[in-house]
């Protein structure tokens, strides 16, 4: 299972650790409604929905280091056309939901403990 | 004023978006956001903005959709693309479209800047030009040339005939005779008129940068590759290269030009994928390109290649019949732009400029009306200010000035002026025009020296061929 990594993030900030909190925070905020939204586009076989909800929670979890379930959700982004195979999707979008619970924990856990120093 | 550059970031997704955001704060841009396509093409209506930095793929209108509508509007503000990692045929889809640069997301810190950068510059370039360009090519309808002589009345007509056909073209003319509108006459009026017209200058950079440039170049090519480049020739595709200062181009850069003319196709630096292109190459030069073949620096089957049509635009010495209309558009055109109240011409004024031999053509008379207009303070145009503005272009007697009779407060003023732009130009002419080594080197920011520029209607490009 991949972990966060947080060294882009500390980089872009150069010390400014309100700035790494507030993203980590929009990140717990926003993308649970993400991923909320990729699972109902599939449930509803809206496939340019789909796409564009997995395109959008793709560019949020690159920042944090998340390659492995960037390249689930690109399978999934270029997978949701016509004629899509539902099952598979929904198989991938298991797959994309188990290490995003482990990052967002993982996340949380970093702000609950927030020291962060920079990483090489 | 100085003002800090305000962009416009439009992602749907409010991580990146606030991650873009946070950078771009950090180097002094003021940032505005938005979610999708279409409440950013609202905020470029509304609000002032120097460049957009866009997602590909958005919810309402996507990005190619906004590019599409900016082109409609027309919005003029330079558009940078954010794709996926390894999109490059979106990128290549986005640029032909207009977009001015590409970035892969996650978004480079520092590629952002540098290619943000770049941008702005060129788009203070292009605002430097486009003046010039919209007087006489309009948005390159010929027929809105403004001529009367009949010189100019057979370019128009050859430009005419061109326009149906896909031949390769070649226009010689001296520097300000006005051959990139002709160029975008003949892009306009072709069966590629929807297709991309794009430019490039062949005498403004290095031999490496120059292939760089034209053919695009693979992610570490060569030390400062940071990413896939795509040249001018893939951005072109479906349409119109026009190549300026052609008589310029280096050799190594004259024998992969020649083999696109005859094979259309070209490998980018650093590959060896070979990509097929469709493009109708339009060249200019103001050297007489036939003598640069007989003196051996340009290839005679190059020439041969690109001399299939010539056009020769004559200077303005030449035609002078065309000078009082022009000049008369041009006083016009200032006159809006400076938000002045001059709505006469003085009874010789205009044989005033009839008189000079106009070296710098079209582009000469253009900055030369614009200093009238700024200098002039009644509703008339008079014969005293074009005097004194036509003198400044020449050698001359410091004390001339004098004799104007004006007051000592104007003559002063008007003494600074001749200092600041005797000033500017002779640090452009030893720089080649490179407004940022000359800025540098004058102990001037680049803004200030770019608005003095401005000022006194200097444009770098007259100092990029100081040896011509």
């Amino acid at each position: 299972m991949e972990h966060v990594d947080l060294s882009y993030l500390i980089k872009l900030a150069e010390g400014n650790k309100q700035f790494v909190n507030e993203v980590i925070n929009s990140f717990i905020e926003l993308t649970p409604r993400y991923v909320q939204e990729v699972r109902h586009q599939c449930e509803a076989k809206n496939w340019p929905g789909l796409q564009a909800s997995a395109h959008r929670f793709k560019s949020a979890v690159k920042y944090f280091g998340l390659n492995e379930t960037a390249q689930i959700i690109e399978t999934i982004e270029a997978n949701a056309t016509e004629p899509a195979d539902r099952q598979n999707l929904l198989e991938l979008i298991a797959s994309m939901n188990a290490n995003y619970e482990v990052a967002l924990n993982e996340l949380k856990n970093i702000l609950n403990n927030f020291d962060l120093q920079p990483q090489h | 004023m100085h003002t800090r550059p305000r962009i416009l970031v439009i992602e749907d997704d409010f991580v990146s978006q606030q991650i873009i955001a946070q950078c771009l704060e950090k180097h002094g841009f003021r940032v505005s956001c938005a979610t999708d396509g279409e409440s950013g093409l609202a905020q470029l209506s509304h609000d002032s903005i120097d460049a957009v930095i866009t997602d590909y793929m958005m919810p309402r209108l996507d990005g190619i959709g906004l590019l599409k509508k900016m082109k409609e509007k027309p919005i003029a503000v330079p558009l940078i693309m954010m794709t996926a990692h390894g999109s490059i045929p979106n990128a290549v889809h986005a640029i032909q479209l207009g977009a001015a640069d590409y970035l892969t997301k996650p978004v480079n810190p520092d590629e952002l800047i540098v290619i943000l950068q770049q941008v702005l510059q060129e788009r203070e370039w292009r605002s430097e030009i486009e003046p010039w360009r919209d007087e006489a090519g309009g948005e390159a309808h010929f027929s809105n040339i403004i001529y009367k002589s009949r010189a100019m009345q057979q370019v128009c007509q050859l430009v005419a005939d061109l326009a149906a056909m896909d031949s390769t073209v070649l226009i010689q003319g001296e520097t300000g005779t006005g051959k990139e509108m002709i160029a975008k006459a003949i892009h306009s009026h072709s069966r590629r008129k929807d297709g991309p017209l794009i430019g490039f200058n062949c005498a403004a950079l290095s031999e490496n940068l120059i292939e760089s440039e034209l053919f695009g170049h693979e992610k570490g090519a060569f030390t400062g590759a940071i990413k896939t480049r795509i040249g001018r020739f893939e951005q072109a595709d479906g349409g119109t290269l026009f190549l300026d200062e052609v008589g310029d181009m280096p050799p190594a850069t004259q024998a992969k030009l020649l083999r696109v003319l005859q094979e259309k196709e070209f490998e980018r630096v650093g590959s060896n994928a070979t990509i097929k292109v469709d493009v109708r190459i339009i060249t200019a030069t103001n050297k007489d390109l036939h003598q640069v073949v007989r003196d051996e620096k340009f290839r005679e089957d190059l020439f041969y290649r690109l001399n299939v049509v010539l056009i020769q635009v004559p200077p303005l010495r030449e035609r002078l019949e065309d000078l009082p209309p022009l000049a008369l558009y041009f006083l016009q055109e200032y006159v809006n732009r400076c938000n002045k109240e001059i709505n006469d011409v003085e009874d010789g004024a205009i044989q005033l400029f009839l008189a000079q031999p106009w070296p710098g053509n079209v582009r000469e008379l253009q900055n030369v009306i614009e200093r009238c207009v700024v200098l002039e303070k009644e509703h008339v145009l008079r014969k005293r200010t074009v005097a004194s503005c036509l003198q400044l272009g020449f050698p001359q007697n410091k004390t001339a000035v004098f004799q104007l009779g004006n007051s000592y407060h104007e003559v002063k003023d008007e003494l600074l002026d001749r200092f600041d732009r005797d000033y500017i130009i002779t640090f452009l002419k030893k720089y080649d025009g490179n407004i940022t080594k000359a800025a540098k080197a004058a102990g001037l920011g680049y803004r200030n020296f770019y608005e003095k520029m401005k000022k006194h209607g200097i444009n770098k490009w007259e100092f990029k061929h100081k040896s011509v």
